[in-house]
């Protein structure tokens, strides 16, 4: 394996980073990284690797909270800490990646019963689908303190995603 | 030199304008991978383009992602780019897409493996490439310093530096190091453009947000870097937060005013 793969893999996982603490030259040797590049990898500062780890994270987190405002409002301060549990099960690609991001962090909350903005979900992949026009029923949109059952008009307009709520009863 | 901006969809309407203060666009090509629009042709009317990448990962080893840099080249021939960029970094393995910018070693292997990739670059899109320097708060074991990679970099495979003034201040502060210092070892011939936009200081740690306005600390290395090298065009690389349209001009006309 090139340095490139094995920083990557450590980059990525917290359960590799662990492992490199406790025994670097067996994870070097499972790595079978080649002779050229060994040291440089025996010799990597963990702590560092630590904090850039935990900045790959906070960029990929700060993207999302962008995507889902709501969502992260709803979650508050435990926000955070649900997309550090969620995070590491999945690596989005390409340039759709903060998109996918944002739509498999809510399918985790979903999945675990975790409370998410479901008019947020629609627009997401609304986007990552690039559609023109979508309706959806809502049964909980929440205007000045009261929940009201809603359907959510989104559309594309002008390059901009525009979207119309009409509220039931 | 050119003094110009770095294009996000929130100044479109700004930058269509064509304000006297924007004199030239970069933008980044993987925002338009998918742009049915005629956003590029107007820029591309407008203003002298060039095209910024986030993700061809130059730092990885092996061929580059022949879609990606299909894509990357189409938007190159489609705005007429002077000049291309990327990063002295990669974001991605063989096996996973970190999807953010991190640390090469400075070795003779990875010189090699960016050269290979330049050229890759620079025979697709047909243009000269130029390279930027990163922030990291990793440094990672190599055999020779930052400054020493880039000269010998540009010097062999005749790419030229995309000078980020805040990302060198933003190392500086957390790796203790003087910016000038670093500055002076690096060959003024090779420094082709440069980007500024203010730091971020979160509990005594330095980032490059692109949030902020340009502070004065930051604006005097600026001067630095501009007496030290002739730079062809310099952009304003903000990216949230933005101010009124008018701090960003006022920026711009201050770049334009230091230099003409």
């Amino acid at each position: 394996m090139d340095f490139i793969t094995a920083l990557g893999k450590l980059l990525s996982s917290s359960r590799l980073r662990e492992l490199y603490k406790s025994d670097t030259e067996s994870l070097a040797n499972k790595f079978n990284i080649n002779e050229a590049e060994r040291s440089s990898f025996i010799n990597l500062d963990i702590t560092k690797i630590e904090a850039q780890a935990k900045t790959l994270l906070s960029k990929r987190f700060h993207e999302v909270v962008k995507i889902l405002p709501g969502t992260t409002a709803l979650l508050g301060e435990l926000a955070h800490q649900q997309f550090i549990n969620y995070s590491e099960s999945f690596w989005p690609e390409g340039v759709d990646r903060h998109l996918l991001d944002a739509t498999s962090f809510i399918q985790y909350l979903k999945r675990n019963h975790i409370c998410f903005c479901k008019a947020e979900y629609n627009k997401v992949k609304f986007n990552l689908k690039r559609k023109k026009l979508s309706i959806h029923y809502l049964s909980s949109v929440e205007i000045n303190g009261r929940a009201r059952k809603a359907i959510q008009v989104i559309y594309q307009k002008s390059r901009s995603l525009n979207e119309l709520y009409f509220f039931l009863g | 030199m050119l003094v110009g901006i770095a294009y996000r969809r929130e100044l479109f309407e700004w930058i269509i304008s064509c304000p006297e203060a924007v004199g030239c666009v970069e933008i980044t090509a993987e925002h338009f991978f998918d742009t049915t629009g005629n956003i590029l042709d107007d820029l591309r009317v407008n203003y002298p383009v060039f095209v910024h990448g986030l993700g061809l990962s130059l730092g990885t080893p092996g061929r580059l992602d022949q879609t990606y840099l299909n894509k990357f080249s189409e938007i190159c021939h489609r705005v007429d780019a002077k000049w291309v960029s990327e990063h002295i970094a990669f974001t991605r393995t063989q096996d996973i897409d970190l999807g953010h910018l991190n640390p090469v070693p400075y070795n003779e292997q990875m010189l090699k493996v960016m050269h290979e990739h330049i050229d890759e670059l620079s025979d697709q899109c047909q243009r000269p490439v130029i390279l930027e320097n990163i922030t990291s708060h990793l440094s990672v074991p190599g055999t020779m310093p930052e400054t020493e990679f880039i000269n010998r970099l540009c010097e062999t495979s005749g790419c030229g530096l995309l000078l980020d003034i805040t990302n060198l201040f933003v190392n500086s502060r957390n790796h203790q190091f003087d910016p000038v210092d670093w500055l002076n070892q690096i060959s003024p011939e090779y420094i082709i453009q440069t980007h500024v936009v203010g730091y971020s200081c979160i509990s005594g740690q330095y980032e490059d947000y692109h949030s902020e306005s340009i502070q004065p600390v930051l604006w005097k290395l600026i001067d630095q870097v501009l007496d030290y090298a002739k730079v062809q065009a310099t952009i304003l690389e903000r990216d949230s937060n933005f101010p009124p349209v008018e701090e960003l001009g006022f920026e711009l006309g201050r770049l334009s005013s230091r230099v003409n």
